[in-house]
């Protein structure tokens, strides 16, 4: 029975590890004057409701090849829609003039390339790319709660389980929800590798 | 030697002024081919006793879209669009070129040219046949009884974020159908909700006057909302729509009405009744003075559900459609609508069922088969319609 139990158990931890999603950064241009942007917003650029940063230049957008694992989290966690979807509802905005889908590039190198040599560029790399000079790290703020906001970073940007997540996300004065909520350090080491950044 | 300098700078500048402009200047080109197949049933007619007789008709095989877009930006204030088609006859037309700037980035920009008017679900969009579910349009933007002009002139519009919500709006002018100096208005508000998956909008248009129709008698279905057998015509259409879109479910349903202060063309008219085929009953509701004030109304129901099946998108959908105009008739030649006009008093209704099939976000492949139900000579007579359509989006 225990046998069993324990296989079950360990069947479980699998299941839910392959349910785990690619961790990914936003990264973009220098002249982006901002170094954090709303979940909102970010969707917005990506769907074509806004075309400008807030000083006044143009969004470029690009994507990662849909089949990668960082394209795929992508969709999920920031669009909330399938690739089919996003294609389509792009499509419709093509044929009457709304815009054009932003590119897709299958690498983190061609993704840093593009980024670093095009103003207003915003792009998303694997979790801990090392970034060359011209391309900074956007951090995403997600609309809701402190502790909302401090489980879906994690789960973008380190890609951990759910059950994970809330180990993480410890509560109280010291606990890591409140030290990533008002932000001492641009950097919140949280262990296992994974580390999110903040930006006040 | 200062020649050479001279040459070597001008060189550079262009050099650098090419650089900057390749670097903010962007350009796509894509589009769209569309082929269907339609067998409408027998449909009644009047035999030379007045009786209900039916005529059987031929299937039809058609390409009503075969269209190439090319999509401009340059940096972030400048946009251009051309939408050619060469559909059915297979003559080149241009059906959108406008150019656009931003006045106020995304919250105010100015477009002018031929645009498609932002107007209900359907009419800005009816060009991207491959997304939407079904075949045919609403009948708002039906071809042979379209309720105003599909394209104006300029628009000023823009959106605003409230929240996790987005604001559009949009204000309209062109030549449209206006008899001189009138100032013909289009108005359009619309808001998204609930994380982009709610829809909801009004829409507007008043020709803010006298307006005249585009065509005589005997020159095919009008090209706005003016028969063509009317002296002049004011008008104003207005209408809500709501659309609902989850990861599996769309739900779309919107109502308009146009009303109209129009006067009858006599002349135009005798000959209607005389050479469009109409027959006695339909003759009734053309009995009355030269000076008519009438109602169009149309309202739909569109539904679908998105299932993945192996590698394909499959979405069957239900669609009904209601549309009543007493001043059409079924002559297409005429001016007329051979759906609406076919009925004794205009009226008509169409329920259909369909499935849109998509190996690929870029292919659709659509069945879909229809009832139409409408008085004829007395009598209810429904016949029915099957279509199939394929349509392809495609990218240089």
């Amino acid at each position: 029975m225990k046998i069993a139990l324990k296989f079950i158990g360990t069947m479980g931890v699998l299941f839910f590890t392959s349910q785990v999603a690619s961790a990914l950064e936003f990264i973009v241009h220098e002249s982006v004057g901002q170094n954090h942007i709303s979940s909102t917003e970010l969707k917005n650029f990506y769907e074509g409701n806004a075309t400008t940063w807030n000083n006044g230049t143009k969004v470029q957008p690009k994507l990662k090849d849909f089949s990668t694992d960082e394209g795929k989290t992508f969709l999920s966690e920031v669009i909330g829609k399938s690739s089919r979807q996003y294609q389509k509802s792009w499509m419709s905005k093509e044929l009457s003039g709304e815009g054009t889908i932003p590119g897709q590039l299958n690498s983190d190198k061609e993704m840093l390339d593009f980024v670093k040599s095009n103003k207003g560029a915003i792009g998303f790399v694997k979790d801990g790319s090392s970034l060359p000079s011209g391309v900074k790290r956007m951090v995403v703020k997600f609309d809701g709660s402190a502790e909302e906001n401090f489980k879906k970073m994690v789960k973008l940007t380190c890609g951990l389980p759910d059950s994970e997540i809330e180990q993480k996300a410890t509560k109280g004065r010291t606990g890591n929800i409140f030290k990533y909520h008002i932000c001492i350090e641009p950097e919140l080491d949280l262990g296992s590798g994974c580390k999110i950044y903040c930006s006040k | 030697m200062r020649l050479l300098t001279a040459i070597c700078t001008f060189a550079m500048f262009n050099v650098v002024a090419s650089k900057a402009w390749a670097e903010e200047f962007k350009t796509n080109v894509y589009g769209y081919v569309n082929a269907y197949v339609e067998k409408v049933n027998d449909t009644p007619t009047l035999d030379s006793d007045n009786n209900t007789d039916y005529e059987s008709n031929p299937h039809e095989f058609d390409v009503p879209n075969i269209n190439m877009m090319v999509s401009s930006t340059y940096g972030a204030k400048y946009k251009m669009f051309l939408n050619l088609s060469a559909g059915g006859g297979g003559t080149m037309e241009v059906t959108n070129a406008w150019v656009e700037g931003s006045i106020s980035g995304d919250v105010l920009r100015a477009r002018f040219g031929k645009i498609y008017r932002r107007f209900g679900l359907y009419n800005e969009i009816l060009d991207a046949v491959p997304t939407y579910i079904g075949i045919e349009p609403p009948e708002l933007f039906d071809g042979d009884h379209l309720m105003l002009t599909r394209t104006t002139n300029a628009m000023l519009h823009g959106n605003v974020a409230i929240g996790e919500n987005i604001l559009k709006y949009a204000l309209m002018t062109g030549n449209d159908e206006k008899e001189s100096d009138q100032f013909p208005i289009g108005l359009d508000l619309r808001i998204t909700l609930l994380d982009g998956q709610l829809l909801v909008g009004t829409s507007y248009y008043t020709t803010n006057g006298n307006a005249l129709p585009d065509r005589s008698v005997g020159e095919g279905s009008p090209g706005g909302g003016i028969l063509p057998w009317m002296v002049k015509d004011r008008y104003s259409v207005v209408g809500g729509f709501v659309q609902f879109e989850s990861d599996s479910l769309i739900l779309q349903l919107a109502g308009f009405q146009a009303s109209h202060e129009a006067v009858r063309d006599p002349d135009q008219l005798a000959t209607v009744i005389s050479e469009a085929g109409i027959n006695e009953r339909q003759a009734e509701r053309f009995a009355e003075p030269a000076e008519v004030d009438y109602d169009v109304t149309t309202s739909y129901l569109r539904a679908g559900y998105i299932l993945d099946i192996a590698d394909l998108e499959v979405t069957p959908y239900f669609q009904h459609d209601i549309y009543e105009n007493e001043e059409t008739i079924a002559s297409k030649t005429y001016g007329g609508d051979n759906e609406a006009g076919l009925a004794d008093d205009g009226k008509f209704s169409k329920t259909t069922l369909g499935v849109v099939v998509r190996p690929v976000p870029m292919v659709a492949i659509k069945l879909d088969a229809s009832q139409h139900n409408q008085k004829f000579n007395g009598e209810d007579e429904p016949y029915a319609e099957v279509r199939a359509s394929f349509s392809l989006f495609w990218r240089l």
